[in-house]
């Protein structure tokens, strides 16, 4: 996968040229056999209604329309030709085509059936005239690779030949006066007069027009020459999709200002990102996804442990774990043929208040070939960790224990007897962990007859997780149909729908006998065997930890998902240039989890096995009707505009039972009511909410130099309190073209500069929170009876509105030496004001908060991306792309209060803290500047800072002391073709923030000194002959001053990763009848990270999507080798 | 114009999707308004259940909490192990501070009590309801709002007074006798509605009178104390049970010496339940059900409290001084200061640790104590403070106490000594050392590094950060 490089481009569309011509040439032998042609030109006539420019297409459509011929020719086939200047008036069929095809390389014949074929232009005709002079040469684009397939023609004859696979072609030309005309698909023609040359270089230019990809915005298109926004484009058939399980996994490191960071590397884990920073600190940062106009609602569904839903939590005696699945875990990325990332407020306005944390439009591929084409593509692979965490082995951990035990002065628990009976004990991570396998299967059939053209896939996902008895299967089936029904009318529609099967640790934020495997792996006793002799599960008498083993067999959790994604969708010409859309979408999701924690566990057991059942529904569906206008008023004034109404309701039910006490674990959840009666929980729930909006749109382009955009949307939310119902999003952007300047050196390609102001809002806060509402409250118990109550939810705010953040966007597009190094700087600065926050209240008030809308957060950084062709020979190319940015967070103002202590964890308090002055959740604790020596008060005690001064170490003495968000991340993308052979290797890393490990926490201030510890933290501590210790000596760290949050435990989690290599080969298939493509590769991921960070994964956060970062007993990261197969049939 | 055709057209059928009148009003389904809820008398008692259910300490952690923080203070006993080890060890040593979670937890939830207790105040006036349902709620919100308002004054000296719903969310902390008779006030009108008996849990007449007792004993208002005791003793309601472990034993719940208790139930969730002997026993300790379970953290009694018990003292049939372990092997507890305090039995109902125990809060020992403790303030030792211990003494087979042997200075001593054998695990030792003037001396004496200011807990810091009308505690 890599960002979109203009000269790969070239390469692929060299490619490209090569199979449309193939598919034409076999399309045309098979004609030949099928159809007699037909010799009698027709005579019939056609009506010109009025004096008109038309497309190829249009022409025919007129022909078919009033007569009774049909035309067969791949659809875009004409895409490049210049339109038809046609005369009111009638016209012959068989002229008016003979004027289509004057200024293309094809040519018609009649058919039986009133077939028009669409044939190339015969490339060597028969030679009539005995030639004088023999010329050969080259053709090669601009940048020198030479174009195979290229025409050469000598003008006014039918004289000509076809450059070969090099580019090379000879022919016999008339005389020195003779003049070559050298045309190329999608490249300007060129005509040459022989002269006294033989031997010629031609070099020809791609079409402007070419250079005008076309880039997905809100509500419509726009050429990428003409965007005045800050949107990262890229196209899925530049990029290496076929080993990226997620969509947003395709993305990450590859879009300059996008962070994305894999919070749990759990099979279908979740996704956090955050493009250009965070801007809220109680609404969600996440951005906005619309696939194929849908806006869908990505909010987690079901986690592990419990839900995304407020005032719900499982209660299975399992982790709490706040990662959700990925939401996008139901979208095929091999179905994926664009993703834009809409960054400025100039493209993300439009999307209103769901737009300030920036907008993902994911565009599904469509039919689009004239014949039924089907692919194939399927890998297999086996994943291992990737590294595992260096916790005392056996023999250390006695040592180890023995001598802390001997500085507390307490009989060391291991003699030589005990150690001759444990053996070599228990590597509990060995036993947790396993090699796990990984399989991917999708075919795709793509193809069109007549206006109609269909795309349908499907998918294939089997993961197994490299933690025993978790893993994810998905199975997704997409249709894309589309279908001009006439000549102003097309329809089509879009149905994605998938079923996702998962299981799952519960490692996250719980402790002890809550906690999942990967804890207990962690911090299990080595000394303890793991069965015991009758084959049960050991339990430690020392230890309140679960076996990890048992764990694993004793708590099953699942889960199955459905969703379907569809939308409908109807355009209609009005006028000229003036397009009517209706758009019906419709998301729909329905979840159950089952988790049934078994009398394996010490959890499970005492309660007769706990079963926990929840059902979750959500679905939203949407209604939108936009009118699009484009007119070029003359060359001069180019002109579009867009308005539109759109409305999205979104609903959301929720049931889950959960019962304890059963006679048997067989049952597990499907027989709640063999559970005790008596200890059983009900929950259920269902809310709504609205969006109504209205939006407009203009563009202008004046001169083909200064491009101006403006934009509105006026967003209705019943979220929203009654006072503030709609808000108001507004932007402006103006682009300057500076190619079209003279002052601007021949070497620039490419220039232009963007500047955009304009304001999106945020609204994703849950459902009522401007109402007073009361809910159920704890239960209570009189005499022997247990009682529900009610209690409000809290204090309302009628005047709740949206957070409004207000971004400027200063951009630069670059192409150097024709294109061949293209890339882009921005800088941005983003105000997010009227803060969604909920400001503490006196809890003595009995609110904690009131939800209001207060406070001030700016982002600010600079984005840059670049592309370049280093080397590019026939045989040999290389191409690197690199993107870094830089974002600095700084909160600004929080109303009446100047911080706000965040982040608890059981055990360890607060982690972080939401300050005036700094980012949004710094951590927060204490400085340690070094171990106390011998002849100090405590001798191998940390020192902790006395930040105050006045000589107590408490409360007082916290700082801020790191930062979650790196100083800068970047993505580097560098690949090589030699022939047939392509090797791409992709970096990615971030630099200087921090992460605070809970797991070096539980090892340097362990529950209970019999707890396994990191072998970093143990074997370099310090003891009177070790005095230069890296850590303290932890023989009594329950007793230091300070807490736990502190700097000895913050890390650097700057880190740098081969993330992707792939090797791949693509078979030649000129001979083969079967196939007409074939790739076959090998992947490599996560093969390398170099990082200092002690842990599984520097990337990890267990708080999920939340600003607050912290990495507890994550699930590691695997390294994964996959050999994957395409094919094109 | 065939433009305005199709605009007309697809306007209509998308307003025909958005074809509710208000498009954007936000309908409650799962929760309730409060027109809906608070217009009847069944809204009103579920709003009052929320009252009593903050009140009884809904989570197992404020239960745990209100425990640690009046007994590890004081040097009742120590704890090892798990992961509150360090969070009980600050609490002993004095090195707790204004973000300490036992002492943050308590604050919240009692003025969640208070608040609700407000709503259904706030919102009796309706003629929608009896004169009845009105004077018992009322009652029952007062007693809460007491009840919430003695034990926050108790933890954390004078504090802020809520009175109503509507009252501004910042304010100042109260005087110290707005304070005292805030709470005064709100159990004195309680007591004159409330019933002579209701279910356990439920506010009644002695639970008001018992809770008073001893606000005015611990405010030192002695002559209150004492006739307040009185009234609890004369109403007849109260009794002592006859064997000291009976008054804890789950087949005797709800007996009449519990005055004021607030009522567990073994129900999993951590809502209703709490499970004391998950901190206590150690895991190799033989659990009497198979459902019990319990933590890594263990605690303690210290030898020399085992020693200040005459021998034959029943309540030591609540203390395990040696044991055997599930292998058999026996584990010395006495001797190394390692007995386990075993006054809340397993719950052969638990749910592994969540177990059923109701907490004891004032109990009619503690009333006739109380009583004798005044008097002895008010007077000196009398016949009457003597047979009021010797009551106490005597359910315990413990040698009865006489006149000639005390004067007031050894008789508070004595009354002190014997509040601890009976109160041990209860959570009240703090309170009785602060009457005594001896909670920051004794610590002090056992080496720790106790200040004055320790007498009260610290404003949990969020509070002070929210609220700037509120300063901390001095010394903190």
């Amino acid at each position: 996968m890599k960002i979109k490089l203009i000269n790969v481009r070239f390469l692929f569309e060299k490619r490209l040229a090569k199979t449309i011509m193939k598919t034409f040439i076999f399309l045309m032998c098979t004609m030949a056999f099928c159809f007699t042609p037909n010799n009698s030109f027709s005579q019939e006539k056609v009506i010109i209604e009025k004096n008109q420019l038309l497309t190829i297409d249009k022409v025919f459509k007129i022909i078919k329309k009033q007569t009774n011929f049909d035309f067969i020719y791949p659809r875009r086939l004409f895409k490049n030709s210049p339109k038809i200047a046609l005369k009111k008036g009638e016209i012959i069929v068989s002229k008016l085509l003979e004027q289509c095809f004057s200024t293309n390389d094809f040519s018609f014949e009649f058919a039986e059936d009133n077939t028009i074929l669409i044939v190339e232009k015969p490339a060597i005709k028969e030679v009539k005239e005995v030639q004088q002079i023999e010329i050969s040469g080259i053709v090669t684009d601009n940048s020198g690779i030479p174009l195979p397939g290229a025409n050469i023609l000598e003008k006014g004859t039918t004289n000509g030949t076809q450059t070969d696979f090099d580019g090379n072609f000879s022919l016999m030309v008339s005389d020195e006066n003779a003049i070559l005309v050298v045309s190329f698909i999608g490249f300007t023609s060129k005509e040459i007069t022989v002269g006294e040359e033989t031997n010629f270089n031609i070099a020809i230019s791609e079409d402007a027009s070419q250079l005008d990809e076309v880039v997905v915005i809100g509500y419509g298109t726009v050429r990428k020459s003409d965007l005045t926004g800050s949107v990262s484009s890229l196209k899925a058939d530049e990029i290496n999709v076929g080993s990226n399980v997620s969509v947003d996994q395709m993305m990450q490191g590859r879009a300059a200002g996008v962070q994305i960071s894999q919070s749990s590397s759990e099979p279908g884990g979740g996704m956090s990102v955050r493009i250009r920073g965070a801007s809220s600190i109680n609404a969600s940062n996440e951005p906005l996804y619309v696939i194929d106009g849908l806006p869908i609602d990505n909010s987690s569904g079901i986690s592990a442990s419990g839900l995304g839903v407020s005032g719900f939590e499982s209660s299975a005696k399992t982790a709490i774990n706040l990662v959700p699945k990925n939401p996008l875990n139901s979208l095929n990325p091999n179905d994926i043929e664009s993703i834009e990332i809409l960054k400025d407020a100039s493209a993300t306005a439009i999307y209103g208040s769901r737009g300030a944390n920036g907008v993902v439009l994911i565009t599904t591929k469509k039919g689009d070939k004239d014949k039924i084409t089907l692919n194939y593509s399927g890998y297999t692979g086996i994943q291992n960790i990737s590294n595992k965490i260096d916790v005392l082995s056996t023999d250390e951990y006695i040592n180890f224990i023995n001598a802390i035990s001997d500085e507390l002065g307490e009989t060391a628990p291991f003699d030589p007897a005990a150690i001759a009976s444990i053996g070599k004990g228990t590597n509990w991570q060995n036993e947790i962990y396993r090699s796990a396998k990984i399989t991917e299967q999708n075919i795709s059939v793509s193809g069109g007859l007549g206006g109609s053209n269909i795309y349908a896939s499907l998918n294939y996902f089997d993961q197994e997780g490299i933690v025993k008895n978790t893993g994810i299967k998905k199975y997704i089936g997409r249709i894309n149909f589309n279908s001009q029904l006439s000549d102003k009318t097309a329809l089509g529609f879009n149905i994605n729908t998938s079923f996702i099967d998962d299981s799952n640790t519960f490692d996250g934020l719980s402790v002890n006998l809550e906690a999942g495997a990967i804890y207990g792996s962690l911090l299990m006793d080595p000394t303890e065997q793991i069965y015991n002799a009758d084959g049960s599960f050991s339990v430690s008498p020392n230890l309140n930890i679960n076996n990890p083993l048992g764990i694993i067999e004793g708590i099953t959790t699942k889960s199955e998902a459905n969703r379907t994604l569809a939308n409908f969708f109807i355009t209609h010409d009005i006028l000229e240039g003036l397009q009517a859309k209706l758009n019906f979408g419709s998301d729909r999701q329905n979840q159950r989890r089952d988790v049934y924690n078994s009398t394996l566990t010490q959890r499970g057991a005492p309660a007769g096995g706990i079963a926990d059942v929840t059902q979750f529904e959500r679905s939203s569906y949407l209604g939108e009707f936009t009118l699009d206008y484009s007119k070029e008023l003359n060359e001069n004034h180019r002109i579009n505009l867009l308005g539109g109404i759109t409305y999205q309701k979104f609903n959301s039910k929720l049931l889950s039972a959960n019962i304890s006490g059963f006679p048997t674990d067989n049952v597990l959840t499907n027989a709640l009511a063999l559970g005790d009666t008596n200890n059983d929980n009900l929950f259920s729930l269902k809310e709504e909410n609205t969006l109504l909006s209205y939006l407009a749109r203009v563009n202008y382009t004046l001169l083909d130099k200064f491009l101006i955009t403006g934009s509105i949307r006026a967003d209705g939310s019943s979220r929203f309190g009654l006072n503030n119902k709609y808000g108001y999003f507004p932007s402006f952007a103006f682009g300057y073209k500076l190619t079209e300047e003279a002052f601007v050196p021949e070497v620039f390609s490419e220039l232009k500069l963007r500047a955009s102001w304009g304001q999106t809002g945020n609204q994703e806060i849950g459902n009522y929170a401007s109402q007073l509402t009361f809910g159920s409250g704890g239960l209570v118990v009189f005499g022997n009876t247990v009682y529900g109550s009610t209690e409000p939810k809290r204090i309302p705010n009628s005047d709740l509105k949206w957070e409004t953040t207000t971004q400027i966007n200063l951009g630069l597009d670059f192409g150097l030496l024709n294109n061949r190094i293209t890339g882009t700087i921005d800088y941005f600065k983003k105000n997010t004001t009227d803060l969604l926050f909920n400001l503490p209240l006196p809890s003595a008030s009995g609110y904690s908060s009131i939800l209001s809308n207060i406070g001030e957060v700016e982002n600010s950084g600079i984005e840059f991306m670049v592309n370049s062709v280093n080397v590019s020979t026939p045989d040999f190319s290389w191409n690197t792309s690199l993107n870094l940015s830089s974002t600095r967070n700084n909160v600004l103002d929080l109303g009446s209060v100047d911080q706000i202590e965040t982040g608890n964890v059981e055990f360890v308090g607060e982690t972080s803290i939401v300050k005036v002055g700094s980012p949004i959740a710094s951590y927060y604790g204490y400085e340690v500047d070094g171990i106390q020596q011998s002849g100090d008060v405590n001798p191998g005690f940390p020192n902790f800072v006395d930040q105050n001064g006045d000589g107590v170490i408490n409360s007082d003495d916290r700082t801020i002391i790191g930062n979650p968000s790196p100083d800068f991340i970047y993505g580097i993308n560098n690949s090589f073709q030699y022939k047939n052979f392509g090797l791409n290797f992709f970096i990615q890393g971030t630099e200087g923030g921090d992460l605070l490990n809970i797991n070096l926490i539980e090892s340097l201030y362990p529950a209970n000194l019999r707890r396994n510890r990191l072998s970093d933290m143990a074997l370099d501590r310090w003891t009177p002959s070790n005095t230069d210790a890296k850590w303290p000596s932890q023989s009594d760290s329950s007793s230091y001053p300070g807490g736990k949050v502190n700097t000895m435990v913050l890390q650097d989690a700057s880190f740098l990763r081969l993330k992707n290599v792939t090797i791949n080969y693509q078979v030649p298939v000129e001979n083969s009848s079967i196939f007409s493509a074939l790739s076959v590769y090998v992947t490599g991921q996560n093969l390398l990270t170099f990082t200092n960070y002690i842990g599984f994964d520097p990337e990890a956060n267990s708080f999920g999507r939340s600003n607050i970062k912290i990495d507890y007993s994550s699930y590691p990261l695997a390294s994964t080798i996959l050999l994957g197969l395409t094919a094109k049939f | 114009m065939k433009i305005f055709k199709y605009i007309a057209f697809s306007t209509i059928t998308l307003l025909g999707i958005v074809s509710c009148e208000n498009p954007l009003e936000e309908i409650v389904y799962s929760q309730l308004t409060p027109d809906t809820l608070l217009n009847s008398e069944k809204g009103i008692t579920t709003v009052i259940n929320s009252a009593y259910s903050y009140a009884h300490r809904s989570e197992t952690s404020a239960c745990w909490s209100a425990f640690f923080l009046g007994d590890f203070p004081s040097g009742a006993h120590w704890a090892k192990g798990g992961g509150i080890e360090s969070q009980l060890t600050q609490l002993s040593n004095f090195t707790f501070d204004a973000t300490h979670p036992r002492v943050k937890v308590l604050w919240p939830l009692y003025y969640k009590s208070i608040r609700d207790a407000n709503i259904v105040l706030d919102n009796l006036n309706n003629k929608n309801f009896s004169s009845e349902f009105i004077s018992s709620m009322t009652a029952e919100a007062k007693f809460i709002r007491g009840w919430s308002y003695s034990e926050l004054f108790s933890l954390y000296g004078p504090i802020p007074i809520y009175t109503s719903i509507e009252d501004d969310p910042v304010q100042a902390r109260a005087t110290e006798d707005k304070t005292i008779s805030q709470i005064e006030s709100d159990l004195f009108e309680a007591i004159s509605s409330l019933p002579d008996s209701a279910p356990l849990g439920k506010a009644t007449k002695g639970a008001a009178m018992g809770i008073l007792t001893k606000h005015y004993l611990n405010t030192k208002q002695w002559k209150k104390a004492a006739d307040m005791a009185n009234n609890v003793i004369n109403s007849g309601n109260y009794v002592l049970q006859t064997k000291f472990t009976d008054v804890f034993a789950f087949d005797n719940e709800g007996n009449n010496e519990m005055v004021w208790a607030l009522p567990k139930l073994a129900v999993s969730g951590n809502k209703v339940s709490w499970g004391m002997q998950a901190l206590i026993f150690p895991k190799n300790y033989p659990l009497p059900y198979s459902n019990n379970a319990v933590f890594a953290a263990r605690t303690y009694l210290f030898d020399e409290f085992i020693d200040s018990f005459e021998d034959g003292d029943g309540r030591l049939d609540a203390i395990i001084t040696d044991w055997k372990d599930a292998n058999g092997t026996s584990q010395a507890a006495y001797g190394s200061d390692l007995s386990l305090p075993n006054k809340f039995p397993f719950d052969p109902n638990s749910v592994g640790w969540e177990g059923g125990n109701d907490v004891p809060i004032v109990r009619f020992a503690d009333i006739l104590l109380s009583r004798a403790e005044a008097l002895n303030e008010l007077s000196g030792p009398t016949q009457e403070s003597i047979d009021l211990i010797n009551q106490v003494r005597a359910r315990a087979n413990a040698n009865d106490f006489s006149l000639g042997g005390y004067n007031q200075e050894s008789l508070r001593l004595a009354i002190l000594e014997e509040r601890k054998r009976e109160f041990f695990y209860e959570g009240k030792l703090r309170e009785d050392l602060l009457r005594h003037n001896m909670f920051i001396s004794d610590a002090v004496a056992r080496g720790k590094n106790a200040k004055s200011h320790h007498r009260i807990f610290p404003i949990p810091q969020t509070e002070i950060d929210a609220n700037e009308l509120l300063d901390q505690n001095p010394g903190y």
